[in-house]
């Protein structure tokens, strides 16, 4: 119990691993209980928390703001659907070598990018998302602009689909708490606060960076597969789209930077909040997303998440400051 | 800031983010909650709005309310005496295929549509497809090429059923067209590298010799794309007068005027695509004269339709976009008429009937091939000032003029 | 491959060369990275085809009215929201100018609808001859404005007090203020000068090209290749950039085939930021400055 409820790094991890699991475990058991149209939006959604926690390790703990997640999502597609169509691959194995593959991307986009910092980073990883999307609609092997389809007959039903995203959100979440809470997660920090400072404490700020990028990379194309999976079709416009890496770090910087949860929140009050409510008015949904975005910044840096704990312990403050 | 206030302002984003939930009330325009309750028999469809093929949205809508509205005024559909107002639930997937399958379950899950429609181009009609077949809910869909959309399942599609012209007619209508006209036989074609410029513009290159023609030059561009004056320099030194172009809207407005600034005038101009909206010669002006496209043949001349045809050219004028209309019309209907046949929603019974469809429809005598689509008749039309007129096959309304006079400065 | 191609390269560097200034403005006085730039363009397209529609002038005297009104819009953006984030680092603004750049191009959607629209103006079918080459007259139009903005830049940053006013802001911002020079106000007029920059940029590509609520994505990583190339904060650097660029899509197109010509310009971009470590690390050695005070972007 000890372990538990101190202040510290180990119990806050063991807060948040047996959270995590509570949670997983009223998700599967609630199942039976939904309607499918619930099943089908819960899915979505839990496939966003992936995207995001992945996004977060990058962008919100190592400091490294990418926009190339899209070309992440579009990796793990493209492999999954191509594993499926070409080889009649059983999912599991497909999704664990889109793993793989977001993997390998990962490491040549730090291997090329990691030496800029900041803004040139940035606008690098841009550059690296549009051109794997050109590249994309040239490359016959995968079908050019034609893109590919997987055979209906080997997607799984959406009661299956559901259980893979609440295992690809629960794997991030893990991953995320485990590196967050851990001496791994102070060192991606301070690599994020002070490059050189980190450096010149004997870190190596290229290798942390490139452990968040693995990990980033092999989520996000775990993610983008499950999400190819929805579709059955895929073709490089819309799988390497822009907009992917426009939603997730969206919803990753309104949640909360650089926290554990703040992905949950922000996947929460975008999709099902905006999205989902304001579906018949996109051009609402849209400018929502974009003020709130602007809101956020301005007002409440920490997101959503870093605002109520800010709030939740001035309180506490103020109360034993009384008391005392 | 102020700590209380921070709390104050998170309190009130999340506020925000609730009352959105109330506001919004679950799914889209005319939805309800959970399957459909009460009498209406639902239909629904994820169109595009907004987004690069905005044009076409209101065009969709305007079609399938239409097939919609007649039904009702009929009585609505009827199964086992009972009588059903029919109702047209929409979404907006903003021109992005990545929203079309999640719209198509909402309409399925949420919304308990009976069936669903198309919406235009196969990258938006494709994932919708998808939907249809993985939930056992009919779909007919139009203004998709048939080629690409069977390529879209190689497995062939069970529940999807798709109306409009095969990608083969676009070569074989441009050459013929070229054959009635006096001209050195030289093409160039300018194709952007979206899935069907790849598919035509290549259909053209290979089809070139054997009719008789050659190709002098080859321009394959991303959409987006605004230079095209070494490529236009490099077709007037080839000598080319037969110019075939398959590019998006914003795209060809620059070729358009890039040609008529350089001087390059082809004795016939064809602008798949880009002139299959009005809107191209709203933009365009005079520049747009006498440009051609291959689009659906002119409408049925069956009686049951003059009234609806008449109304419609009214409307829309004497343009693709009135055949956009009676296309999207015609599919909507069908879909009406498959339920009403059927006697029943159920997925299976409709497709069934679906499937034995044929009768005639505005866009021609209907009746579905193998691979479920059915190849509609396609024509050359050229711009008369804002009327698109048909000249191949000549039906009696106006004879194809060379050389293409807009661009002539 | 003629000289058709390099000319067609040239034009075109013209126009990347105008979107570039803006944002090479912004980001040389304040380091600020604005996303929204593209839609700052677009929205001096939409503006001036409302003042078309009113009052029926043409597109390029139609800035007349479209480049001050923008400007005012801008100002108080920069003073009351930009300029506070830049405290706080790098991201927050680039985020900011992100929220603002989805919030602008989801509102032009709404009011004005998706439809692609053009310009009207008489000129932009017309042709003339340079170098042997026919080439459109707004073409050549574009290089010129491109030009121009450029000599007009480099002249108010080097000639004018207002010029010197800017650089100091730039340098150093806590020194410059001690001197009695308004940082705030710089900063905003700063980008209320970007504003008008990508107004005239916007009415240029509507009257040569056609606009769409979401055009202005396609042009901020054209900007930011400019931007990069051309050496940050230097006018002429910038022009130089923009030609560059405008040659290696052309160029590069001719040789590889028209479906890669967006590709040839990310690969080259993507090259240079690479290869922008070595070479700035080549440069020290050459002036045997031992690791000194290089601009590469970093907030420590």
């Amino acid at each position: 119990m000890k372990r538990l409820f101190d202040a510290g790094v180990a119990p806050a991890r063991n807060r948040s691993l047996i959270g995590l699991a509570i949670g997983l475990v009223i998700l599967i058991a609630v199942q039976g209980a939904l309607g499918r149209y619930q099943v089908s939006v819960l899915t979505t959604l839990l496939l966003y928390v992936c995207l995001v926690s992945a996004w977060n390790l990058i962008g919100g703990v190592a400091g490294q703001f990418s926009l190339a997640p899209s070309a992440f999502v579009g990796v793990g597609s493209y492999t999954v659907v191509m594993l499926l169509r070409g080889l009649e691959t059983p999912v599991w194995l497909a999704l664990a070598l889109a793993v793989v593959a977001g993997a390998l991307f990962a490491a040549i986009l730090g291997l090329i990018l990691f030496r800029l910092r900041g803004f040139y980073f940035t606008i690098g990883t841009l550059a690296v998302a549009l051109a794997a999307m050109t590249w994309m609609t040239t490359w016959e092997f995968t079908g050019g602009t034609r893109g590919i389809s997987a055979p209906l007959a080997l997607i799984p039903d959406s009661k299956t689909l559901y259980l893979w995203a609440l295992a690809a959100a629960g794997i991030a979440l893990v991953a995320s708490i485990l590196v967050i809470h851990s001496s791994l997660g102070l060192r991606l920090r301070s690599v994020r606060d002070g490059e050189d400072i980190a450096d010149s404490l004997g870190i190596s700020p290229f290798s942390m960076k490139m452990v968040a990028m693995l990990l980033s990379g092999a989520l996000t194309a775990l993610g983008g597969g499950l999400f190819a999976l929805q579709k059955a079709s895929i073709e490089p416009f819309s799988a390497f789209s822009l907009d992917w890496s426009i939603t997730i770090i969206v919803m990753a910087i309104i949640g909360g930077l650089g926290t554990v949860w703040g992905p949950v929140i922000g996947v929460v009050v975008i999709y099902y909040g905006i999205t989902i409510q304001l579906q018949s008015l996109p051009a609402v949904s849209a400018l929502l997303s974009g003020l709130i975005l602007v809101l956020v910044i301005r007002f409440l840096p920490g997101g959503i998440l870093g605002t109520v704990v800010a709030g939740v312990r001035a309180l506490a403050s103020r109360r034993t400051r009384r008391a005392g | 800031m102020q700590k209380s206030t921070k709390i104050l302002a998170a309190l009130g984003v999340t506020a925000l983010a609730l009352a959105g939930c109330q506001a919004g009330g679950g799914g889209g325009g005319d939805a309800t909650e959970g399957p459909s309750t009460g009498d209406a028999i639902k239909i629904g469809a994820s169109i595009p709005l907004t987004g690069g093929l905005a044009s076409f949205g209101p065009i969709i809508e305007a079609g399938y309310q239409a097939a919609v509205d007649d039904v009702n005024a009929d009585g609505g559909i009827v199964i086992d005496g009972v009588s059903h107002p029919v109702e047209l639930v929409l979404l907006d997937n903003e021109t992005d295929p990545n929203k079309v399958a999640d719209q198509a379950r909402t309409l399925v899950l949420n919304d308990g549509v009976a069936g669903l429609l198309g919406s235009v181009t196969p990258g938006l009609t494709i994932p919708a497809s998808n939907v249809a077949d993985l939930e056992g809910v009919p779909m007919v869909s139009t203004l998709t090429p048939n080629g690409a959309w069977a390529g879209g399942n190689p497995d062939g599609w069970q529940y999807a059923w798709n109306l409009f012209m095969d990608e083969q007619q676009f070569s074989d209508i441009v050459y013929a067209t070229a054959d009635t006209a006096d001209t050195d036989k030289k093409v160039v074609i300018f194709a952007d590298t979206e899935e069907d410029g790849v598919a035509t513009g290549g259909l053209w290159e290979a089809e070139a010799p054997g009719k008789g023609y050659e190709v002098v030059y080859r321009a394959d561009n991303p959409a987006g794309t605004t230079d095209f004056t070494a490529d236009i320099n490099a077709a007037k030194a080839a000598g080319a007068d037969i110019l075939l172009a398959i590019l998006i809207p914003p795209d060809a407005f620059a070729l358009w005027e890039q040609m008529k600034a350089l001087e390059y005038v082809p004795d016939l101009a064809f602008c798949l695509k880009c002139s299959s909206s009005a809107a191209f010669q709203a933009v365009l002006g005079d520049t747009a004269e006498a440009t051609s496209n291959v689009y659906l043949a002119n409408p049925s001349t069956a009686p049951e339709w003059a009234d609806l045809t008449a109304k419609v050219i009214g409307e829309y004028g004497q343009n693709v976009d009135a055949s956009s209309v009676l296309a999207a019309y015609s599919a909507a209907r069908i879909l009406l008429d498959g339920i009403a046949a059927a006697g029943s929603t159920d997925g299976a019974a409709v497709n069934d009937a679906i499937g034995a469809t044929d009768k005639e429809y505005p866009i021609g005598h209907v009746k579905f091939r193998a691979d479920h689509s059915f190849p509609a008749d396609a024509a050359t039309l050229q711009w008369f000032g804002n009327a698109q007129l048909q000249v191949f096959p000549a039906d009696g309304e106006a004879q194809l003029v060379t050389p293409v006079v807009g661009l002539q400065q | 491959m003629d000289l058709g191609v390099v000319v067609a390269g040239l034009l075109t560097g013209g126009l990347y060369a105008t979107i570039g200034l803006g944002l090479s403005l912004v980001f040389g006085v304040m380091k600020l990275v604005n996303l929204a730039h593209g839609e700052l363009i677009v929205v001096g397209a939409y503006a001036s085809s409302l003042v078309i529609a009113w009052l029926g002038l043409d597109p390029f005297l139609s800035l007349v009215l479209v480049v001050p009104v923008l400007a005012a819009l801008a100002y108080p953006v920069q003073r009351y929201l930009l300029t506070g984030l830049l405290r706080r680092g790098l991201e927050p603004p680039l985020v900011a100018t992100f929220g603002l750049s989805l919030v602008i191009s989801a509102g032009l959607t709404a009011l004005a609808g998706g439809d692609p629209r053009k310009l009207p103006s008489t000129y932009s079918t017309a042709g003339m001859n340079l170098f042997g080459q026919q080439v459109r007259v707004i073409d050549v139009v574009g290089l010129g404005i491109g030009v121009a903005l450029t000599v007009l830049i480099y002249l108010v940053m080097r000639h004018t007090r207002w010029g010197a006013a800017l650089r100091a802001a730039s340098t150093d911002p806590a020194t410059a203020g001690t001197m009695g020079i308004n940082v705030n106000a710089v900063y905003a007029i700063t980008f209320a000068a970007s504003a008008a920059i990508a107004a005239i940029g916007g009415v240029f590509i509507g009257t040569a090209y056609s606009f769409t609520p979401t055009s202005g994505m396609g042009y901020i990583l054209i900007g930011f290749t400019v931007v990069v190339l051309g050496g940050t904060g230097s006018a002429w650097g910038t022009l130089i950039g923009g030609l560059v660029l405008g040659l290696v899509q052309s160029v590069g197109g001719a040789l590889l085939g028209g479906q890669y010509r967006d590709f040839v310009i990310y690969a080259f971009f993507i090259v240079v930021l690479a290869a922008k470590p070595i070479a700035e690390h080549l440069l020290d050695r050459a002036r045997s400055r031992p690791g000194a005070i290089r601009q590469t972007g970093v907030r420590a």
